[in-house]
């Protein structure tokens, strides 16, 4: 069944066994049944093994050198390239960051709603909680936005086409359901005559 | 019939090989060697964040360690020591520039080739001096004045290799048993899957052995 290798084809149990080692690698002893039968696959693997250590030594006479001083040339080379542009170390994204701007621009939104409010003087009549609080959101928003935009009106673009805009647009959101809470729950109001109004 | 059974009791080399019969070497390339140890990985590590730092001595350690090689690669593949030299300065500045976005749990000199290698092809597309030949069917049986020439002029295993095989399969052949790299890592390097680098070593292997044996 086994005959020598380099005069006639492989019987086909053995080139299973090698084709099997050589595209699925491991242990050769996970085909150890037949190899440990099989003379010729034995010396076919020895073979093989003998030529990639030919390959490696072989590598290593045809090793080409460089001339002398073509280290230095290579560093001389990087450091005019360094002095045109340093190395990056940091993303352009990390500049900003997304919870930071949302924060603060509810922050900004609550100041503005505070200072409108104070504006507000003791005579001129005031709208009901409802009113008030609809009002406040809708500043809120108005200056979020405008905030967002004057802020990084690059990151805005940029995140027009990254994905991570969900993950923005889902801070914003908590950020305008937080405010919206604090204007509801904590502005100042006074009675309203006709006691109707629509809250939010 | 293949079985699948415990490993063999040790049996005498082979005369001549020094490798036992069914030996699990895997290959005179083991598949796992690591490129690097610990410690290497470790000074790779603090030369690379040293850099990033600033600190271009340490990139100048850098390419102290890895510009021959570099460089031997390059060479082997273009055959041409001007463009050699040229290329692996462009490498080694690329490599500087994207220092940031190197993975540190490669060994750097496996990245700097694959920097090598794509700044070779870009620069050769061009010029047509050395074209991705696509992997396909082809023969591998030597022409007779292939063969002829492969007598005349080959000296080492690898001067028979360029002849015999495609530049892709004389790329994969080299990366594997010259560099030796893993087959993962030779498949990172030259984009392809391990299963492809696995065929392409076993046909190229096999053309190169028959190539050698017949002269």
């Amino acid at each position: 069944m086994n005959t020598s290798p380099s005069s006639t084809r492989p019987a086909l149990s053995c080139q299973l066994a090698r084709t099997w080692h050589a595209l699925f690698g491991g242990d050769r002893a996970s085909a150890s049944g037949h190899i440990a039968r099989c003379s010729a696959c034995q010396e076919h693997f020895a073979r093989e093994d003998a030529f990639s250590l030919g390959l490696g030594r072989d590598a290593r006479r045809v090793h080409a050198t460089p001339r002398a001083g073509f280290e230095q040339s290579i560093f001389n080379a990087v450091q005019r390239s360094a002095r045109i542009a340093p190395v990056p170390t940091v993303s352009p994204f990390a500049r900003f960051s997304f919870v930071s701007l949302t924060a603060t621009a509810a922050c900004a939104a609550i100041a503005f709603v505070a200072l409108r409010d104070s504006d507000v003087g003791p005579a001129t009549p005031r709208t009901a909680d409802g009113d008030l609080a609809t009002a406040a959101v809708t500043a809120l928003e108005t200056s979020a936005a405008k905030l967002f935009a004057q802020v990084e009106p690059r990151a805005d673009a940029l995140l027009q086409k990254d994905p991570v805009r969900t993950q923005v647009d889902a801070f914003s959101a908590d950020a305008r359901t937080a405010v919206r809470f604090l204007a509801l729950n904590f502005l100042p109001s006074t009675p309203v005559a006709s006691g109707t109004g629509s809250g939010d | 019939m293949m079985t699948l059974s415990p490993a063999p009791r040790a049996a005498a080399p082979l005369p001549g090989t020094g490798v036992a019969p069914g030996a699990a070497t895997e290959s005179a390339v083991a598949e796992v060697a690591p490129q690097r140890t610990p410690e290497e990985a470790a000074a790779e590590a603090r030369l690379i964040r040293a850099t990033l730092d600033g600190d271009m001595r340490a990139y100048e350690e850098i390419i102290r360690t890895h510009n021959r090689r570099v460089y031997n690669f390059i060479y082997q593949m273009t055959r041409q020591h001007q463009d050699a030299e040229d290329l692996a300065q462009q490498t080694f500045i690329k490599a500087y520039h994207n220092l940031a976005r190197f993975e540190p749990h490669r060994p750097l000199v496996n990245w700097l080739i694959t920097i090598a290698r794509n700044t070779a092809l870009n620069h050769f597309r061009g010029a047509k001096k050395w074209d991705e030949i696509p992997y396909d069917a082809a023969g591998t049986e030597p022409s007779p004045a292939r063969a002829a020439e492969t007598r005349d002029q080959s000296d080492t295993i690898w001067d028979r290799a360029r002849v015999i095989l495609s530049p892709r399969e004389f790329e994969i052949m080299w990366l594997r048993f010259a560099e030796e790299l893993s087959t993962e890592e030779t498949a990172k390097v030259v984009g392809l899957t391990q299963t492809h680098v696995k065929v392409l070593v076993f046909r190229a292997r096999q053309a190169l052995q028959k190539g050698v044996e017949r002269s």
